[in-house]
């Protein structure tokens, strides 16, 4: 198993990634990037909130879309692991990474922020990439993000629709009450762990890896 | 038997890769030959349940490849057509996680024995990047071989590989078939005629011989005629034999022809496989 996870980890790290996250730790830590002034902090963590998420759907479909590239999909399969498993390990490892930028960038009262949007965004990605193919999971993630972002623009009030707007996933600049933002930013949170889990077991079922 | 198919096919949209194909594979080196597009890699798939049949039904020892996917993969070797590894990992690296999927208990004795094998020993500890694909193609069966599996499903297997590595690999095929199920598909004649000891052909996805190599040519015993054609001839007569014409060669002053079927300044020869293969499709 041990043996297992170092491989898993080996595979799926991100060196780019991690040492994005050092980066952004040792700006930090030796306050030569201090958002702590309100207006630099607000700007920052709206920035953060409408382009971190987008990194989460490009990984998770890179997860998927590697080992058709590298003709390696077929023997994995052909295993008797389980593949929900696999992904499993390979996607935390990803997520970890993508968390630890996170902690590194925002004050703790802002992770469920820019994490919630993101987890959302990447299991629409792995679980509709599993089901239809990467690219129609990518484009599904994305449209997502777009319709969030168009939102915003167009400035329409949250409140005009009542269920779709629970879809909106960018929220720092709605205007709404500190703790609505957050239960709809849980919602985002829970909705992409549920969609993360029913990914991994469908990726356990599924009977079909038809390889281009 | 050990892989038994049962009226077997598989769509792809409106393409029918296999259309209810028969067969039933035992003990030793099995070739399933066929032309591009005959269903031979669908076939491997569905054995490898990497692909599930849209109708009928396929089992390997006793196990359904739709229903009881876990225990034929326990006991399943595979190396498909297209074959690669980890960028990021060496040789002895990509064996040893194939080896943690595949649950081998110890694997280092056994990574170490096939890299010995297959050769590969010199270059394990570098990168699977810089290896060439003949390299690449041995790591490919040394990962199937991991865990010694009671089942071997290699898909062209020598494709790309120069002339001497074809031999060797036909080589270590031999001597793996005496013991395990193999199923080697492929669409050279001659790899099928060095080392199986029974063979299927397939063509638009319909299983058109299955048999011994022997038997095959047995069927076109007394049909295939040589004759020798001199060049400025050559065109005319091609045009005149059509479908006929199963292989040419040139010759010094000339072409020899196969053909299938009687022709009058042509000599009766012994079929070899290839003709007997080429008669078949033909047919």
């Amino acid at each position: 198993m041990i043996n297992h996870l170092f491989y898993e980890a080996k595979l799926s790290m991100s060196w780019r990634l991690l040492l994005l996250s050092v980066f952004v730790s040792i700006l930090r830590l030796t306050k030569a990037f201090s958002p702590e002034v309100p207006e630099i902090w607000v700007g920052w963590v709206v920035f953060l909130e409408f382009v971190y998420p987008v990194l989460f759907p490009l990984l998770m479909f890179t997860i998927l879309e590697r080992e058709k590239q590298w003709h390696t999909l077929e023997v994995l399969v052909g295993t008797p692991k389980k593949k929900g498993m696999i992904f499993l390990f390979r996607s935390l490892f990803v997520l970890l990474l993508l968390v630890l930028v996170a902690i590194a960038a925002v004050s703790p009262a802002e992770y469920l922020l820019i994490i919630a949007p993101g987890l959302a965004l990447g299991s629409v990605a792995f679980l509709f990439g599993l089901f239809l193919g990467e690219e129609a999971g990518l484009g599904l993630s994305l449209a997502w993000w777009g319709f969030s972002f168009l939102s915003v623009l167009t400035g329409r009030s949250l409140s005009s629709f009542r269920t779709i707007n629970w879809f909106v996933l960018l929220l720092s600049t709605s205007g709404l009450p500190r703790n609505e933002l957050l239960v709809r930013k849980l919602a985002h949170l829970g909705v992409g762990l549920f969609l993360f889990a029913m990914a991994f077991t469908l990726a356990d079922l599924k009977r079909s890896w038809f390889v281009r | 038997m050990a892989i038994k198919a049962e009226a077997l096919t598989r769509h792809y949209g409106h393409v029918q890769a296999l259309k209810g194909v028969d067969l039933e594979i035992g003990t030793g080196v099995f070739g399933l030959l066929g032309p591009n597009g005959a269903g031979k890699t669908t076939f491997i798939r569905i054995v490898a349940t990497i692909l599930p049949p849209t109708s009928g039904r396929a089992t390997v020892f006793g196990y359904d490849v739709v229903r009881e996917r876990i225990p034929i993969r326990r006991m399943l070797g595979y190396l498909p057509q297209e074959f690669g590894a980890y960028p990021k990992l060496t040789g002895y690296e990509y064996l040893e996680y194939i080896a943690a999927l595949k649950g081998v208990r110890h694997p280092k004795e056994q990574i170490n024995a096939l890299l010995d094998r297959f050769g590969l020993s010199g270059v394990a500890r570098r990168r699977v990047t810089s290896y060439s694909g003949g390299m690449l193609r041995r790591l490919g069966i040394a990962q199937a071989l991991l865990g010694d599996p009671k089942v071997l499903l290699v898909d062209e297997p020598t494709a790309g590989l120069d002339p001497e590595e074809r031999v060797r690999f036909r080589e270590y095929l031999m001597d793996l078939g005496s013991h395990r199920v193999i199923v080697l598909s492929t669409h050279l004649v001659e790899d099928v005629a060095m080392i199986c000891d029974r063979l299927a052909i397939l063509s638009e996805g319909k299983l058109r011989f299955f048999g011994t190599p022997g038997e095959l040519v047995a069927q076109f015993q007394g049909r295939i005629y040589q004759l020798v054609v001199p060049e400025e001839a050559v065109k005319e007569k091609l045009l005149a034999l059509g479908e006929r014409v199963l292989t040419t060669q040139r010759i010094e002053g000339g072409r020899a022809m196969r053909v299938l079927g009687e022709v009058p300044e042509g000599r009766l020869v012994t079929p070899s496989l290839e003709d007997a293969y080429l008669a078949l499709l033909r047919l």
